[in-house]
């Protein structure tokens, strides 16, 4: 803001009061709204700082992780109480606000003080489960798993609280299927841890169950403190019947949840993983149903071609195949043993025109033919060459008178006798 | 509706008789078995199946509560939504 916009005017507080008032009266003003304006309460708080006066009056702070306030209490009040105060106590006090003006303080008048349950249960707590642990109790190897698939689940709770219908609704809506029974007990206040306690014990004298829940909704650490008792601790780490533990909400950890045998962070979650177990067998269940089927089915069908296979083989070694072979044999034999007749007698029969061919070129006949042609046409020339030829022309043949032929003059003395041949006959004649 | 306490069943549990089904479907993947042991494997196999299977769908879901009767002994009633908190 610009300086020149700065108004500067005393005479107008934030009081309305007219003019600069003295620490006094601011002070007085601060006391009157607060002391006026904050009525007496409860606080809860850790005391620390604390300091016993000789005057009997006891001045302490009260802090938590966020703030701290100046706290006395005086002598009075401090005689009446029953609360040995200390440091690091964690404790309620009931008190007023008071400002000391002449230190501009306020600070809170206690009056009373009662120490705060959860730091006291919280003590216990740690105490027993420290304890317990030491015996044991909460050990892994105690832990069983719970069975897959309960037939029969007790739930030991209160039959009018939230847990049961969150339970049942999942349990419903996730088709988990078999009993349940609500084991009615209280589970907070006086007297719950002992309910449960005997139905606990009642549960596992009945027989029925697979698995027992135990548990409620949601609270205080006061409220669920009934899972954090002894004899209830106790009764769930000897429960015969595994055991889920289900209290409260997620941050809540009860010594009924290191004791049980599982920790569900809550009922619904209880539910959830019983109905999950549930789901997860039933896929099991059809996984091995599919599998054995498809290997049957498998082996079936491989027997089955096995079979068929051997079924054709035995077919072929049947009498009645070994005969039709025979069949098939003798007429193939037959077949091939006419064939081979046929040509055996085809040959025979063609050597025999080829050797009766080449006799018929050798035979007398032949020869004979050939001879007699030969002779003919010898006989023919001869013929031509014959004196009888001659003769026919008009030449006549001279012989003596022994018959041979004179064919010289020289030949022929006087008045000798001669034969002169004509073609149509001899006469005699003598030279002169 | 009042129901007598009902002795527990001695018979397979569930998981027991899953254990057993899935063994047995796991010997009858392990390699070579004869046909006759498939089979009667697969017999028994099947009666598991249904001894599993009837409690995963015959199964109805009751909800019952304990209510203890005057004579000290207990009886199951239907349990009621009886919401109060």
């Amino acid at each position: 803001m610009p300086a020149e916009t700065i108004e500067l005017d005393f005479g107008r507080g934030e009081g309305g009061s007219a003019r600069a008032e003295s620490v006094s009266e601011f002070t007085r003003r601060v006391k009157t709204l607060l002391e006026g304006g904050i009525r007496p309460g409860w606080v809860r708080g850790e005391i620390s700082n604390l300091r016993a006066q000789a005057s009997g009056h006891v001045y302490f702070s009260l802090k938590d992780v966020g703030a701290q306030l100046s706290a006395v209490l005086f002598r009075a009040d401090a005689a009446r109480q029953t609360v040995k105060l200390r440091d690091g106590a964690q404790v309620v006090v009931y008190g007023e606000v008071s400002v000391y003006e002449a230190r501009g303080q306020y600070q809170l008048i206690v009056r009373a003080v009662i120490e705060d349950g959860v730091g006291k249960l919280q003590r216990e707590f740690e105490a027993l489960k420290a304890r317990l642990a030491a015996e044991g109790l909460f050990a892994a190897e105690r832990k069983r798993a719970i069975p897959a698939m309960p037939a029969c689940v007790g739930f030991i709770t209160s039959p009018t609280g939230a847990a049961v219908q969150d339970f049942i609704r999942i349990i419903s809506r996730r088709g988990w299927r078999g009993r349940v029974v609500v084991l009615p007990a209280k589970v907070q206040g006086e007297g719950a841890a002992a309910e449960m306690v005997a139905m606990l014990a009642q549960a596992q004298e009945l027989g029925i169950f697979d698995l027992i829940v135990i548990g409620r909704g949601g609270g205080s650490l006061e409220d669920l403190w009934a899972f954090n008792e002894e004899a209830l601790v106790r009764a769930v780490a000897a429960s015969a019947v595994p055991v889920i533990s289900a209290v409260g909400h997620e941050i809540d950890f009860t010594l009924c949840d290191f004791a049980a045998d599982v920790r569900a962070e809550t009922p619904s979650a209880a539910a959830e993983l019983i109905s999950s177990e549930f789901v997860a067998c039933a896929e099991r269940a059809t996984q091995a149903d599919e599998a054995m089927t498809a290997l049957v089915d498998g082996a079936l069908e491989r027997a089955s071609e096995r079979l068929d296979h051997a079924r054709s083989r035995l077919r072929l070694l049947s009498p009645e195949a070994q005969v039709e072979q025979g069949f098939l044999r003798l007429d193939d034999f037959s077949n091939r043993l006419s064939a081979a007749l046929r040509t055996a007698v085809q040959a025979r029969r063609q050597q025999l025109s080829e050797t009766s061919a080449a006799l018929a070129r050798v035979s007398p006949e032949f020869r004979l033919q050939t001879e007699s042609h030969r002779l003919l046409s010898v006989w023919k020339r001869l013929q031509a060459a014959s004196p009888v030829s001659v003769l026919n022309r008009g030449f006549v043949i001279m012989r003596d008178e022994a018959g041979q032929p004179v064919g010289r003059r020289a030949a022929v003395g006087a008045g000798q006798g001669l034969q002169a041949e004509f073609a149509d006959g001899v006469v005699r004649v003598r030279a002169e | 509706m009042v129901q007598l306490v009902e002795a527990k069943e001695s018979k397979l549990s569930f998981e027991v008789a899953l254990g057993k089904l899935e063994s047995i479907v796991d010997a009858m993947e392990s390699g070579d078995v004869p046909l006759a042991e498939l089979l009667a494997k697969f017999e028994e196999g099947t009666k598991l199946l249904k001894a599993c299977e009837t409690r995963l769908k015959e199964a109805e879901l009751k909800i019952e509560q304990l209510k203890k009767q005057k004579d000290g002994k207990v009886a199951f009633e239907k349990f009621t939504t009886t919401r109060e908190d």
